[in-house]
Order: structure tokens, then sequence, then C-alpha cells
């Protein structure tokens, strides 16, 4: 029994794991950056949720779209302006100067929001779910269906809609979907602005779950290359599924062996994956 | 001429200053460093922190717990750091690009969680406390200054020789390289290991220098970027560059610190990512008057790697 | 004396396709062959399987009687081999010079030489193939047909026994092409055996001694230029089996 719970935990855990390893799947997917402010762009949704909460005393459930909103325009700005000059240019590039703006972000929030640990209730932080011996509190429970959701709508996205169509055609072939009349410009602003929305949600749902602060982000970052190396970088359903198998590994090693060692696992992992399959568990083999 | 110069600074006893310069060489050493791989080798190691914390902790756990000598302690760090480096190097440099990179990354912060957790050995997140030096600052300015002649003079006589050759070959394409000759493993496995080694001196001597050392402070992971940002910005890949990379932004950071202590983080950020955007290839660049810091130069710089 | 070079019943699967099955051919020292056949034939793939740049999937390949499949690329390289890429591969932020001493440093004397020494080989080398003039000009700022050169030019500083190339003239005008036969022959009569994969047939038919070809990874024909040109199997692979049967028959008539 004590073995269930555990999964469930883990299980839950992942629901925002996933959540947070979709966007990064997303950009690293289609446009090969590595979007090392990712956890900025989730500190910041979680902090557009705590102050719609404790402002104007939005429900933070409710508050979910309008940070995606605000996140989503962040990051096609951030794309338009920053990162489609230099998106041709090596990876460390890229890397750099996502990397500065982490460095921004995190500092701006750090003077203006106060390095104070936040986080907010609901209605329905107070009563768990039981049966058969588990616990299963509601807030998490509906996180998970909240990420399971968001993902599906994504892979629809891409698979159904024209814009979707057009965003994964660019990420095959660039040059032919340029013959083809695709703005890639556009493309890459709008992909990079979907990923800070589902960035923005999973730090809605974080500080719905947990609580933030502003350093609190890059530890978010981590746990999205992770995932995505997990479940295989560029893979929206590989980061789904990667980040819910994460959270069991995660959940169980501390059952079993405690928190300390906890992060050097995560790591550890994650360069023994790109050892033996870099390709991720969902991901292609490459030959 | 210059190096006359910085030779008799310490007589000045000015101590801001011999402070500053010793953590400008310093930096400016692990730069250099980083350079070998990143810069000539096109390995980007994004988790060079890595050396320097098991420098600082090799250093500092022998002269703590075994009462061993500091140049021995000093020393052996380095070396530690060259093992590392063939191991780790052997298994991870089969990795390409950004894997690499991510791979490094990921080891630097596996190690900084085992000497957090593993307090036994190392103490754990309570850190290590090195006895006081029984010398002056002085000789941590000449042991980093050391250092930097020693190795600025390494990579120069290495990019005009066999070893040069073959790293920058790598860079350029691995295969090509591979058919004309090159063993690519162990050249790469080479640069990695001489990297590791080098910052290792500087952390095992840094631990001395600042007698104190935890596991957030010396294994943090912007750490590593840092170092990468001043070999970006003086320019990867040249001799010189890493060197004034490393000069600049360590004065930069100085002056924001004392100016705007509040925001100077904000500010680094800022200035990191206009220097990806307008400078990418460094300073280097414009030093030698082969080009010109003008708007049109920006705009084929941009022009280059845009859409 | 053993051959320069046995391929023996060499295969190579990608995944469930045979790009190379069961090819076996040997060469003789001081040799010029070439290496024909429609596009999608293995020729490449050959190649690569003789520069251990692919792994072989079945067969044995041997370079001086000995056993080179499970070397590494480099070893091979270091061994005499030598081999241009159908897509060039110059290394482009380097000088011309640089590009070709990386081959005199690395190449079968090469981990003799001196800086000095390896600088002196590859402007003799630089010399042979007309890029001498050229030497300080950054690698990506030259022309196709210079690139080409340069490729071989690389190939050369190492003091190659065989010499793989893999469609050097592809992208030349005739000028360019009549240089680059007289290079091969010039290279071959130096003493370096070759293996040329080529498609120009004007050129390649009129350099080799012997041809190899190939069709959907299979070895089809081995011979003289003029056996090959004349035989059936070639010009169906080439031409189709239709045009094959009415060019016998306007032959017979």
């Amino acid at each position: 029994m004590q073995i269930l719970q555990f999964l469930i935990d883990g299980l839950l855990l992942g629901g925002v794991y996933a959540a947070v390893a979709v966007g990064f799947a997303l950009v690293f997917g289609i446009m090969n950056v590595i979007n090392l402010a990712h956890g900025a762009l989730i500190m910041l949704g979680a902090y557009v949720t705590f102050w719609l909460w404790k402002l104007v005393g939005i429900d933070p459930f409710l508050s979910i779209p309008i940070s995606m909103v605000c996140i989503f325009c962040l990051g096609w700005l951030i794309q338009r302006f920053l990162i489609n000059y230099v998106i041709r240019a090596p990876m460390l590039i890229t890397f750099l100067m996502t990397f500065g703006l982490e460095l921004l972000i995190v500092d701006l929030a750090l003077n203006f929001f106060s390095a104070d640990n936040r986080s907010v209730t609901t209605p329905l932080s107070g009563a768990p779910i039981q049966f058969a011996g588990i616990t299963l509190p509601v807030v998490h429970f509906i996180t998970l269906g909240i990420a399971l959701l968001l993902t599906g709508l994504l892979g629809l996205f891409l698979a159904r809609t024209r814009t979707g169509n057009a965003i994964r055609a660019t990420s095959m072939d660039l040059d032919a979907a340029r013959l083809v009349g695709i703005k890639i410009g556009q493309v890459y602003a709008l992909t990079f602005a979907i990923g800070g929305a589902a960035a923005g949600a999973a730090g809605s749902l974080i500080i719905l779950n947990y609580s933030m602060n502003p350093g609190g982000g890059e530890f978010y970052t981590l746990i999205g290359f992770v995932v995505c190396v997990l479940g295989g970088l560029g893979s929206i359903s590989g980061a789904l599924v990667g980040g819910l198998i994460f959270g069991i590994v995660q959940s169980m090693s501390q059952a079993f062996i405690g928190p300390a060692f906890q992060n050097a696992i995560a790591f550890g992992l994650l360069v023994v994956i790109l050892l033996l399959r870099p390709s991720g568990i969902l991901g292609k083999a490459t030959a | 001429m210059i190096v006359l110069v910085l030779l008799a600074v310490p007589f000045a006893h000015n101590s801001y200053f011999l402070h500053l310069l010793t953590l400008m060489f310093a930096f400016a050493v692990m730069a250099e460093a980083w350079n070998l791989m990143g810069g000539f080798t096109g390995y980007p190691d994004f988790g060079l922190v890595v050396f320097f914390g098991l420098g600082a902790y090799t250093t500092g756990l022998l002269m703590t717990k075994q009462k061993a000598p500091f140049p021995v302690a000093f020393l052996a760090g380095g070396l530690l750091c060259c093992a590392f480096a063939i191991l780790v190097g052997l298994l991870l440099l089969r990795l390409r690009g950004h894997y690499f990179a991510i791979a490094t990354l990921g080891i630097s912060q596996a190690v900084r969680e085992i000497v957090a957790n593993w307090p036994s050995v190392t103490g754990g997140g309570t850190g290590v406390s090195l006895p006081i030096p029984d010398f002056e600052n002085n000789v941590f300015y000449y042991i980093m200054f050391g250092l930097l002649v020693i190795i600025v003079a390494f990579t120069w006589s290495i990019s005009r020789q066999r070893l040069g050759f073959g790293l920058l070959a790598i860079r350029e394409d691995e295969l090509a390289a591979q058919v004309l000759g090159v063993n690519t493993l162990r050249y790469k496995v080479t640069a990695y290991a001489t990297s590791g080694f080098f910052i290792g001196l500087v952390g095992g001597a840094y631990a001395y220098w600042v007698t104190f050392i935890d596991p957030d402070t010396i294994f943090n992971v912007g750490f590593s970027v840092e170092v990468i940002i001043m070999a970006v910005l003086g320019g990867a890949g040249s001799i010189a560059g890493p060197l004034i990379g490393a000069f600049v932004l360590t004065g930069v950071s100085e002056v924001l610190n004392a100016y705007v202590p509040s925001l100077h983080v904000t500010v680094l950020g800022a200035i990191i990512v206009l220097v990806v955007l307008l400078i990418p290839n460094g300073v280097i660049e414009y030093l030698g008057f082969k080009r010109k810091f003008t708007l049109r130069s920006i705009r084929s710089t941009l022009a280059a790697t845009r859409i | 004396m053993p051959p320069l070079l046995e391929v023996v019943k060499a295969t190579k699967y990608f995944g469930g396709l045979p790009a190379v099955r069961d090819v076996s051919f040997s060469i003789e020292p001081g040799e010029l062959v070439g290496l024909i056949g429609p596009n999608g034939a293995g020729k490449t793939t050959l190649i690569s399987l003789i520069s251990r740049t692919e792994r072989l999937s079945e067969g044995e390949i041997r370079f001086k009687g000995q056993r080179i499949s499970d070397k590494t690329p480099h070893e091979i390289g270091r061994m005499g081999v030598a081999r241009t890429f159908q897509v060039v591969k110059p290394f482009k932020s380097m000088t011309v010079l640089e590009n070709v001493a990386v081959g005199a440093f690395f190449g079968s004397d090469g981990l003799k030489r001196s800086r000095a020494q390896a600088l002196d080989k590859a402007h003799e080398v630089l010399r042979r193939v007309g890029l001498d003039r050229k030497s300080e000009y950054l690698a990506h700022a030259l022309t196709v047909p210079d690139r080409k050169r340069l490729e071989v030019a690389k190939a050369l500083a190492t003091d190659p026994e065989l010499l793989l190339l893999d469609e050097v003239m592809a992208g030349l005008n005739l000028a360019e092409i009549d240089e680059a036969m007289a290079l091969i022959q010039e290279v071959n009569r130096q003493g370096v055996t070759v293996l040329a994969i080529e498609h120009v047939m004007k050129a390649i038919m009129g350099v080799s001694q012997r041809i190899i070809v190939m069709d959907h990874g299979q070895q089809i024909a081995a011979g003289t230029p003029a056996e090959v040109a004349a035989n059936p199997i070639v010009i169906s692979a080439y031409l189709g089996k239709r045009y094959a049967a009415r060019s016998a028959t306007a032959g017979a008539s």
C-alpha cells in the first residue's frame, strides 16, 4: 500500500514536471534552442497568478489562462527581437543569450518582488480525497489533469491546425518551409511564445502546489532538461511521459534512499541517458 | 613591458587593487583554460566549475585533514582534476555539441550534490575552513599571474604546433579531421584534461586565499557561464581573447557592484545579451583594427545569424 | 606480394536495406581504377566502408594484407589510405595552407614532422594542385573548383598509398575536368594507387586502367573501359533494358 502511495505521489509530482517540460521541449524540438530562461518564465507565470490572487482576489486556477497570455506575449517579444537574431549562430551563442536573459529576469524579480517565498491558497486546498488508504490531495490531482489537458491540446494544435502544421514543417526542413511560403520569423516567434505560455501555466500550477520565489525557477529549468532528455529531446509526448516517469523516480528515491541524494540521482540519470540513448525514451534512435 | 609593471604591482601596497587584479588573473586563467575546449576544439564545457570545486576541495581537505603543505595540496588538486577529466572525458567526449554541454552541466551539478551530501568526507553543507595562510596576499597574486603566463604561453605554443592544428580541425569538421589521421578522441581528452588541470589549480589557490569554501558557492552553476561569457566576449578561439574578456568583465562587474549593487546582476545579464547579440565573435575582432565597430558592422553581424 | 586493397564479400545494411551487397574485388599497387554506376548504387558507401567511416555488416576489407575493417578512421588515415568527400569538407575558418598542413601533420609520416616541415609539405602539395597562390585565403572564401582542389590537396598531404576519390569532378566545367584528369594521372604516375568514383564518363573512362561497375549495391561488371562500355548489363543498368536490347540488335545487324 505504501508503494502505491509513493507511486501516486510520483505521478502527481510528474504532472507538474510534465507541464514544466512541455514548453521546453517545444522550443528545443522546433527551433533547436535550449532556453535557459525557461525557469525564469515559469517563475513569472507563478507571480502573475500570485499577484492576481493577492491584489484582485482571482482564484488561482482561473488565473492560469491569464498567466499563459502574459508569458505568451513576453515570449513572443523575446524571440522576435532577440533570439531570432542569433538563431543561426552556434548553439553556444543562444545558450549564452538565454542565460543572460535568465540573470536579468531573475534579478529584476528579486528587486521588485523581494526574495520572499510566495504561495497561494484556494478553496480546494484543504480536503484531500481518500480512498483505499491512498491520500490524493485535490489540488495535486487537478494539476495533473490540467497538465495532461495542456499537453493534449498542444499536440492537437500541432497536428491538426494549419499553423501547427506550419510549425512542424519548419522544424523538419527550414528551406522547404520557406519555399512553400511559410514565414519562418513568425513561426519561431509563435513557437517560443507558445513555449512561454506553457511555462506560464506551469508556473501557476507550481505556486498552487508548492511555492515560488525569484530564484525558484532555476531548479525547473534543470527539471526541463532532465525530463526532456529522459523522454526524448524535442518530443512533446516525450516530455509528458518523461515528466511522469521522473516524478515517480524522484518519489521512489525519496522514499527508499531519502531526500539527500535526490538531485544527484537526477543529474546522474541525465548523464547516463545522454550516454546510452541520447534520443530518450520516445525519441528516434539515431544511427 | 606590461609584464614588468604587473610584476611590480604588489609593491604599490594597494590591497584593493591587488585583490582585484588577483581575481582578474584567476578568471583569465580559467577563461583561457575553457578556451582550449570551447574555443579551439569546439566542445563548449558548461560544467567547468566542477574542476574549480574539485581543486578547491582537494586542496582544502588535504590541508585540513592530512595537514598537507599548500604546494602539495595545490598540485594534488590540479592532478585530481586532470584524472577526473580523463575519466569523464572518455565517457562524454563521444557526445556531440549540445549533448556534451548538457552532460557536463549535469556532471558538475551531480558532483555538487555529492559533495554537499557527504559530510563525513567533505564537511557537507557547512563547508571547509582552511588554515590561515602564513604568507601575504602577494603570493596569491603571483600564483595567479604565474598560472596566467603559463597557460597563455602554452596556448600560443600549441596553436602553432600539431596539437593546435588537430584541435582546430576537430572544431571545424571532426570527420574530415579523422580521415586525415587525427586521433580525435585522444586530442579531445587531452584538451579537456589540460583545461581541467588549470582550472583545478585556480580552485586550489582560491580556496587557500579565501580560507573558506562550501558546496553552493564553489560549485555554482552560474560561475561556469560567467567564465564562458568572458571567453566569448573577448573572442573564443583566439589566444588573447579570453584574457581580455576576463579583465573587462571582472572590471565591469566590480564597477557595477560599487555603483548599483542591487541591480548589478541585471546589468550583467543585459551585458551578456548585448554581447552575444552584437559582438558574438568577441572584441578581439575589432581590436586589431581589422574591423570598425560601426552600425554597418553590427548589421552584418546580425545578418549572418538571423533568420 | 598481396594486393594493396582487398575487398571480400563486403556487405552493409542500413536498417533493412542492403546498400552494399557481397562486393569483392582487389586492387594492385599502382593501379588507377574507376568505380562507376547509377546513383544510389552504393559507391560512396563502399568508399566509406574502406575508410571505415561506416562499419561493415559482413565481409572483410584488407589493406596491404592487414585487416582494416576493425580499425578506427584515423588509424586507417595514418596507414596510408586517404579519401575525399563528395560534399567537400574544408576547414572553413582556417587558411588553405593550414587546411593542408593538417594533412601534413597527421598523415603517414606526419607525426615526425615539425611545424616548418609540415608547412613546407603543405606548400609543395598546394603547388601540385595549383593552389599555392591562394595559400593564405580562408577556406570558406574559395570557389567550387578550388574547394575540390583543396579537398584533394588535404588528402595528398597525408602521403597516401591509396587515394579514394569521391566524385571529384562533379560541378567542374570542361577545362577544369581536363585539369583534374591530368592531376589524377600525375598522382598515379608518382606511385599513388587511385580508386575514383565518377559520373563524368569521358573523364573516368579516359584515365582508368580498369573499371568496376556497381548497381543496387552489387558489382555487376569489371574490366577495361572498352569492355565495360560494351557490356550489355552495364548499358542496361544505366540506360534501361530496352535501350540495351535495341543497341544489341543494332550492333548485330
